[in-house]
């Protein structure tokens, strides 16, 4: 290996937003001798990941949306008998850290000594490309330059010389077209030759004009140390230490044991320049890379005849026009919320009796109920089926909703929002990138924010992607919509879609008012960045990328929620079972069981089927009955019959009587044991919860809770839904049972026993609907937040802050609608405006905040 | 001295100096914002922030506040 490895010896110090480990950087072995360390680095939206897909053969995201590999992804395949591990890394527009992305890429390049990197290029926009190839030769990393978007280039006419572009940079290119699959094997013999090369060329030297002498004299210093110079290529280290980076101050302290002489005669360089020229190091700097990057694209690129319109200027100019803009955007939204919320639902009616029959399943071989108590195993069992299955129930809706973002997305349209909306939403501390994290958790009335605060890592404003983090929680998560409607039926049957309208909207009013809320206040000293975005052309979204991205998302979904659902399904499972029945009740409960059980054979006896029945048949025939009716419920009679007499044949008199009064009264006497059995059980279940520490956590807190008119029972099922979102149904269902032998709904019990219809009742439900509306993240949900924030402290923020938000307005909405007296719609309507006026009043606000006013010092000409 | 953000669009303009420093500066450089290169003003977002450009081969979106730090001088 004749080539000369640079060594950075940057450590995570100086990398305070990486969040990898950090790496001892040590000398590098022979390449071919190990599995060859590749990465794909490039600006955004170059096609990186499509070729890391073509060269692995894996599926990574594709998208026409800049910024969707947040995270570096490694995926593996072997060429030329040499194994080889590649590595994704999120785009990079320039090599100075900027966004947490481009420090993720950047920390890799610098710290990781990839064997080869692929600079993926795009042929489209080679000027661009070119200025970060020519900071990457420059630090003399081992090159090969996949110039993409061949196709793109073609049709423009534009034509390249690959040959002279690989003299001019001093590493090899390869055009390639990544989204129809050209030119993979001969990037990968390009990356075989360019590891195993023997003569590697020296790091690229730009002509930095009046600043080469400054340039040359720091540099001479510099090689007087070789320790640095072991570290990375000198002349690159003479600029960036010229240009104030702050970072290779940094590594000149650590390797340097007197660096104040160097130090001194970099600020003397430094400041005779600007005295002597009159323009800034990093000015001069910027306009001899640009003359460098020029000159370059001169020299190679041919640009035949212009077209002077392209489509996407077309398409941009309808749909970023101030009239049809509003039109276009809100006709997509609708167009979305139809297809993946309307539809969804429907295809739920489909997708429900599968789960059901899994349930069911699940119930048949599980150990069998006892009369009054069940195995342990048994119930949580059932516990966990039904936890499992209503997060299932979403993922049809899931996959339409995310394949319709990828569409967004790839189409190139999603980029164009984050422009529409930018305006709006920084008046809130936001970013026009905020959209695709609110339109993922439920902006538009189902969501799911895990994925949403996932996608708040492109978001290159620190301060933006935090209050992001924070509110995108706030909007409707699918397993709050269960709880809507069931409290919207009972108590606002008349009005229901305008407080459908409500709620989906006041979430986002809370949102963009708690953004702007925690943006001048706990986020103040966060930094900010510039808006500048790209916006690619639009392209036809393939069906592989789209369907890809939805199945991905989704699973992340299903693996994310889904496990840590399971996990305080057993937990809230616990603590409504402990420490469960006293001595005296369960003695009681047994002794009603008795009786019933006594009634039932009383009954028996005065019909010829009393021998067929003997007490160790009893348990396991009203299983059997239950089994039925359930059966008959959700299928047919068939299926129903079948089942009974395979487990009864003798016995099917009880379950389908014929006119012999006998028959009937059999049948009579087994149904009421059953619907009495049932009975005890929700009575013991309920006694059950009273007793348990959910049950007395909940109790705990009616003196803080009442004021916004929740009883035990609503805190009971709320602090159970923090686990899950859906659970607060379930728990509703199990803690409001009088009256179920009656068969009436849960609807009816649940306003049974909230005392009412009346007003008062109506009340309480939209306080407690507006707190759901605003309750913290579910657990998921802040466990995301965590790894996104990368702190415990942002993550119990979210659970505290809009826990006492949504207590506050619970309780003001109660509180003084019960002391005014007015109607529970009312109440939502004021409620409803006056968060309306707040946002305009501080969406106006923003308006008389100056325009940046005064020149800031640095200027050149 | 004219401003970036206070030109028409459909007018193509030459940049003269960039008064940004830090990150800041050097996002917009690695987009093209050098002294000496020109850009064309393409359209206000609907809501009359951020601006579309075309610079190079690329579209790019840059609100007003960036933009009024861009020094630019009319083709002569
Ligand atoms: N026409 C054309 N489109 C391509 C080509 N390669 C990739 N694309 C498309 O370009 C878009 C961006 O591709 P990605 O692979 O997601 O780009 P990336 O570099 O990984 O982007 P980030 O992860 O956001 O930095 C997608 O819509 C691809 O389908 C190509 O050679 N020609
Ligand atoms: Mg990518």
């Amino acid at each position: 290996m004749a080539e000369r490895r640079w060594r950075l010896g940057l450590t995570r110090a100086s990398y305070p937003n990486c969040s990898r480990p950090a790496l001892a950087v040590t000398e590098t072995a022979s390449a071919d001798a190990r599995r060859l360390l590749v990465a794909l680095g490039g600006q955004q939206n170059a096609g990186k990941s499509t070729l890391f897909n073509l060269l692995t053969g894996a599926r990574q995201h594709v998208a026409n949306y800049p910024g969707v590999t947040v995270e570096k992804k490694t995926g593996t395949f072997s060429h030329g008998g040499h194994a080889i591990e590649l590595v994704d890394l999120p785009g990079t527009y320039g090599l100075t850290s900027f966004s947490l992305e481009e420090r993720v890429a950047r920390d890799f390049l610098l710290l990781e000594q990839p064997d080869v990197v692929v600079n993926v290029a795009d042929a489209s926009s080679l000027r661009r490309s070119l200025r970060l190839t020519v900071q990457l030769r420059e630090l003399g990393l081992p090159v090969v330059v996949a110039l993409n978007m061949m196709d793109v280039a073609a049709r423009r006419s534009v034509v390249i010389d690959t040959d002279a572009l690989a003299g001019h940079l001093g590493a090899p290119v390869v055009a390639t077209v990544g989204r129809r699959g050209e030119g993979g094997a001969r990037l990968k013999d390009a990356i075989i030759a360019r590891a195993t090369i023997s003569d590697a060329p020296p790091p690229l030297v730009i002509d930095y004009g009046a600043m080469e002498p400054a340039v040359t004299g720091v540099t001479e210093a510099l090689t007087r140390h070789p320790s640095l110079a072991d570290h990375c290529p000198p002349r690159w280290l003479a600029t960036r230490l010229l240009d104030c980076d702050a970072e290779a101050m940094r590594l000149l302290r650590t390797h340097v044991p007197e660096p104040d002489a160097i130090l001194a005669q970099i600020d003397r360089a430094r400041a005779d320049f600007e005295t002597a020229e009159g323009v800034t190091i990093a000015d001069q700097i910027a306009s001899s890379r640009e003359q460098a990057v020029r000159a370059i694209e001169t020299a190679v690129l041919d640009r035949g005849t212009r077209v002077r319109r392209t489509w996407s200027d077309r398409i941009d100019a309808v749909v970023l026009n101030r009239w049809l803009a509003p039109v276009v955007l809100l006709g997509v939204i609708a167009t979305v919320y139809e297809l993946s919320i309307v539809q969804g639902y429907e295809v739920t009616h489909y997708t429900w009796p599968v789960l059901a029959t899994w349930r069911a399943f699940a119930a048949g071989i599980l150990p069998e109920a006892g009369f009054l108590y069940d195995p342990l195993l048994r119930a949580l069992g059932l516990w966990l089926v039904d936890s499992a299955n209503t997060l299932l129930n979403y993922v049809p809706i899931f996959l339409i909703l995310f394949s319709l973002i990828a569409v967004l997305e790839d189409s190139g349209y999603m980029a164009r929002i984050a422009v529409i909306l930018d305006r709006l939403l920084r008046r809130f501390g936001l970013h026009g990138q905020s959209t695709l994290p609110y339109v993922l958790s439920g902006v538009f009335a189902g969501g799911c924010a895990v994925p949403g605060v996932m996608a708040t890592r492109s978001i290159p404003d620190h301060r933006a992607r935090m209050a992001t983090i924070l509110t995108a929680p706030f909007m409707n998560c699918l397993a709050k919509v269960p709880l809507y409607t069931l409290l919207l039926g009972v108590y606002f049957a008349d009005s229901m879609s305008l407080m459908m309208f409500y709620i989906a909207t006041i979430t986002l009013i809370a949102a963009l008012l708690v953004a702007k809320l925690l943006s001048t206040t706990v986020l103040s000293g966060l930094e900010t960045a510039p808006f500048i975005m790209e916006l690619p052309n639009y392209q036809w979204p393939t069906v592989r990328g789209v369907a890809l991205r939805a199945v991905e998302r989704t699973w992340v979904y299903v693996q994310k929620v889904g496990t840590v659902v399971i996990a305080v399904a057993v937990v809230v499972f616990t603590l409504l079972h402990l420490p469960g029945l006293s001595q005296t009740e369960q003695e009681a409960f047994e002794a009603r069981g008795q009786a019933a059980i006594s009634d039932f054979e009383a009954a028996l006896a005065r019909t010829p089927f009393a021998e067929q029945v003997p007490p160790q048949r009893l348990v396991g025939l009203v299983n059997a009955y239950d089994a039925y009716r359930a059966t008959r419920l959700n299928a047919d009679r068939n299926t129903a019959d079948a089942d009974f007499r395979a487990r009864f044949p003798d016995l099917m008199v009880f379950v389908a009587p014929g006119r012999d009064r006998a028959e009937r009264a059999a049948s009579r006497a087994l149904r009421n044991l059953a619907s009495a059995r049932k009975a005890l059980r929700r009575e013991m279940r309920e006694t059950r919860i009273v007793n348990s520490v959910l049950g007395r956590i909940g109790r705990s807190l009616e003196p803080v809770t009442q004021f916004a008119g929740f009883d035990w029972k609503i805190n009971v099922a709320l602090l159970s839904s923090f686990a899950a979102r859906e659970s607060s149904v379930a728990t509703l269902g199990v803690l409001f049972q009088d009256g179920a032998d009656e068969n009436q709904s849960l609807e009816q019990r649940v306003a049974h026993g909230a005392g009412g219809t009346d007003g008062r009742g109506a009340l309480a439900a939209l306080a407690v609907i507006l707190f759901f509306a605003l309750y913290p993240p579910c657990l998921a949900t802040t466990i995301m937040v965590h790894v996104q924030t990368g702190s415990y402290r942002w993550m119990l923020f979210s659970i505290a802050f809009p826990t006492a938000l949504g207590l506050g307005v619970a309780s003001a909405v109660y509180s003084l609608g019960t002391a005014v007296g007015v109607d529970a719609v009312t109440a939502m309507t004021t409620t409803y405006l006056a968060a309306l006026a707040m946002l305009v009043i501080v969406g106006l606000a923003g308006d008389w905040r100056s325009r940046p006013a005064a020149p800031l010092p640095q200027t050149s000409t | 001295m004219t401003t970036l953000d206070t030109i028409a669009p459909g007018r193509r303009v030459r940049i003269v100096r960039v008064r940004s420093q830090g990150a800041v500066l050097r996002r917009l450089l690695d987009f093209g914002f050098v002294p000496g290169g020109d850009i064309t003003m393409v359209r206000m977002a609907p809501l009359g922030d951020p601006m579309t450009l075309r610079i190079g081969d690329d579209t790019v979106a840059v609100r007003r506040d960036e933009a009024a730090r861009i020094e630019v001088e009319t083709h002569g």
